[in-house]
């Protein structure tokens, strides 16, 4: 009987400080996984007429496993360029989550010195609101790009209110040039895109 | 005996989610907590080289004092006593624009044993010509004791040199802190930082 007793102590115990020695883990959510269709996403009119834009042909491509691709042609004349696709958003309340995350895929035959950034188009005024900062994408990997939205977040030019996260219009993603003569001409690939519950510290 | 285990478990667990940080929303937001790294603040290389007027000798994060959390940041100074030096870190934005801001907040600790007379200012480096704009008076650190030092940044504020307008806030390229001592006091050691907010 007391043997009972301290093994049903023992078990609770272990039940109640799981609560406090884990962290939080991320719950993620792909939202576009690119499985079978573009799943909506495009370039915008804007950015075809935009000789700053140099994206094209967005399509959905089984090269690098299902992923949207999109081709690029940076001409590396020492000027910014950038290939920008986005989607409209039909889900705008993304308050229940933490972060969001893509998977880019640089081909090994382009330079460094090539970055991707998230890029949201905010509330009734539909603001465009970007990354502080594009993030580096490695040739010939998979690079995961990520944003955290939470209300304290570094990553964006402002910090996220609330009522921001609440409305998320679209969802927009740009590769550009960091290093402007970075020459580069061929495909690029997006996949998996998705949103974690939790920080991740 | 089972329902005493029952309560000390229900106890434990209410703490823990207590514990997870689940908290009413406040109208601070802490930026700068300092809880596992610099964050990357530093002192600048050209304070580095100003011997003249200035005594940062080295940072780090110390688990010693903390106003927030656990750790802060810990700027160890030379004040050597008989002219003006400052002591400053700094940390470059690269979120901007703190509009939906109305004050942004230090906490400073000196240790108890340093002699009164030391002060500390927020200094921010606005706009795109990177303009070093300082609080307009140094504020009196007592030791032994967190000081906090706001700053208001929201137009019409009088912390300043001039008057902000409101796209002073709107492009807050770098923040920093300076910790002073106008001939006195003479102190060599660490003094503490921590607890960087934005309040609206």
């Amino acid at each position: 009987m007391q043997f009972k007793t301290f093994l049903f102590t023992i078990s609770y115990v272990f039940f109640c400080t799981a609560f406090v020695v884990y962290p939080a883990f991320c719950e993620e959510i792909v939202i576009y996984d690119f499985e079978e269709d573009a799943q909506e996403w495009q370039i915008p009119d804007w950015a075809k007429g935009n000789e700053d834009y140099v994206g094209s042909d967005l399509t959905l491509s089984k090269e690098h496993s299902s992923a949207l691709r999109v081709f690029a042609d940076f001409p590396g004349t020492g000027v910014w360029k950038g290939v920008y696709i986005e989607r409209v958003m039909d889900v705008t309340d993304w308050s229940d989550f933490a972060s969001i995350k893509a998977d880019i895929f640089l081909p090994e035959d382009a330079p460094e010195g090539v970055g991707g950034r998230f890029i949201f188009t905010l509330g009734d005024d539909w603001v465009w609101t970007e990354m502080n900062r594009p993030l580096s994408l490695k040739p010939g990997e998979w690079t995961t790009i990520s944003a955290s939205i939470l209300p304290d977040s570094m990553d964006w030019r402002y910090f996220l209110t609330d009522e921001f996260r609440k409305d998320i219009r679209k969802i927009g993603i740009r590769i550009e040039t960091i290093t402007h003569t970075a020459a580069y001409s061929g495909p690029l690939y997006i996949d998996n895109i998705r949103v974690c519950s939790e920080r991740e510290d | 005996m089972k329902l005493g285990i029952l309560a000390v478990s229900c106890v434990v667990l209410v703490a823990a989610t207590l514990g997870t940080g689940i908290c009413a929303e406040t109208e601070e937001m802490v930026i700068f907590g300092f809880e596992k790294d610099l964050q990357d603040w530093q002192i600048p290389e050209w304070e580095v080289e100003d011997t003249e007027y200035y005594a940062a000798e080295d940072i780090a994060v110390s688990g010693y004092y903390a106003s927030e959390g656990d750790y802060s940041l810990e700027l160890l100074v030379d004040f050597p006593g008989g002219s003006w030096k400052g002591a400053y870190v700094e940390k470059e934005m690269y979120v901007t624009d703190w509009s939906q801001f109305s004050a942004l907040k230090v906490d400073v600790y000196v240790p108890q044993t340093v002699p009164a007379g030391l002060k500390g200012r927020i200094v921010l480096t606005v706009g795109e010509q990177w303009k070093w704009t300082e609080m307009n008076r140094g504020i009196a650190l007592t030791p032994g004791e967190w000081n906090t030092i706001t700053a208001v940044v929201k137009e019409g504020s009088t912390d300043w040199k001039f008057f902000p307008d409101e796209k002073f806030r709107q492009d807050i390229r770098k923040i920093g802190v300076r910790i002073e001592s106008d001939r006195k006091p003479v102190y060599k050691g660490p003094i503490y930082i921590d607890n960087v907010r934005l309040a609206k």
